[in-house]
């Protein structure tokens, strides 16, 4: 009887993992503009992947702070739904420094969002070449892109380049890279999977897995 | 022994979370590309977490979803068209002089020994604004045809490739 009870207490209670972490969450739904107290806040273990990397995970650094978006109840609050709290740029891996820009992308920024990769044409080279691989963040007139950070001089001065954007699927063009001076931060074209002037871009080369660099 | 076996089974029984695999603003039309999922232990599952990625792609994100963060039904709207879906798949969109009210066309270019082809069986996506779907293995010859004379239209029975 006794050995029943002890397993179905077992079965009920919710089996913690190593990597579980300790992390404070909405303990209701929360709307904008809440300023949070203890009130609002429990806490529950979660296991690592399921805590986002900007969440605030203890309670203390919580309160006090006032919410810019709503939280789902059991979701860890990230710094982006707070108040006057910056999200750290994340540190740079491997390869170039990238630099978020403004770029209309005429009709076209009806059919791309975020996390599209597009591609810059210089079409009145000779051939035509990429100028540069990017990545969409924010849709939107004008829409937010990721790139490269050395190739953003030559992408403000082609402000006529084509835009390519890929459908679902789509392998990336074997396209030459335009001509673009050497990048300031010492990481040259052509290593850490960054095709070099000329090279001709292959699938699996489309450099768009950067860190970001705000 | 049966308390015993369904508590092994319970301990077994995982779930899959759906999370976001990048900052997804408003109005961004979730793919499954944007979700990435999380296995935990099904008594861990904090409640109304999403577990099906088909229920939410295509739907539309109402309140901004951070790169991490649980997916969840009260951040997104309703159901959209996702817009790339207008691209056929392995095809890339380019901007074209588009000549043409055909489904069928085919990108040509005015050359001195007369028209040639540059790539066959585009799709056009946005006709008054000129956006042409291309083959990817078509797009560097047709992307070096863009400030030549070449537009999209019905090729000719029998019309050469270019070179």
């Amino acid at each position: 009887m006794l050995l029943g009870a002890l397993l179905g207490l077992w079965m009920v209670a919710a089996p913690a993992r190593a990597d579980d972490v300790t992390v404070a969450v909405a303990r209701l739904p929360l709307p904008a503009g809440k300023k949070l107290d203890w009130d609002d806040l429990s806490t529950i273990k979660l296991p690592e992947e399921l805590v986002p990397p900007t969440a605030v995970v203890l309670g203390a650094d919580l309160v006090g702070k006032t919410l810019s978006m709503p939280v789902a109840v059991q979701s860890p609050i990230v710094r982006q739904r707070l108040v006057g709290m910056e999200v750290a740029p994340a540190p740079v891996a491997e390869g170039p420094a990238e630099q978020e820009v403004a770029r209309e992308l005429g009709v076209v920024a009806a059919i791309v969002q975020a996390g599209d990769k597009v591609g810059f044409v210089q079409v009145d080279a000779s051939p035509a070449c990429v100028i540069a691989w990017g990545e969409v963040v924010r849709r939107g007139s004008p829409a937010t892109v990721r790139v490269p950070a050395y190739v953003v001089p030559e992408l403000t001065l082609a402000d006529d380049a084509a835009v390519l954007v890929p459908g679902p699927g789509a392998r990336p063009p074997a396209l030459p890279l335009c001509k673009v001076p050497p990048p300031a931060d010492g990481v040259v074209p052509g290593e850490d999977g960054v095709p070099a002037e000329g090279e001709v871009l292959l699938e699996g080369d489309v450099p768009v897995d950067a860190e970001v660099v705000r | 022994m049966t308390l015993w076996l369904l508590g092994t089974l319970a301990l077994a029984q995982s779930v899959t979370v759906q999370t976001a695999r990048i900052d997804l603003p408003e109005g961004h039309v979730l793919r499954e590309r944007d979700l990435a999922e999380v296995t935990l232990p099904e008594r861990g599952l904090p409640m109304g977490t999403v577990t099906d990625a088909t229920t939410v792609v295509g739907r539309t994100v109402k309140i901004p979803v951070f790169a991490g963060e649980m997916v969840r039904g009260e951040y997104l709207g309703p159901a959209q068209t996702v817009p790339d879906s207008l691209i056929p798949e392995g095809h890339w969109l380019l901007p074209a002089d588009v000549r043409t009210e055909s489904d069928e066309t085919d990108l040509v270019r005015l050359m001195p020994g007369g028209f040639c082809v540059v790539a066959r069986s585009v799709t056009v996506v946005l006709a008054d604004a000129g956006w042409v779907a291309v083959p990817t293995a078509r797009v560097p010859a047709a992307v070096a045809s863009l400030r030549a004379d070449a537009s999209v239209r019905r090729a000719d029975p029998g019309m050469r490739d270019c070179r």
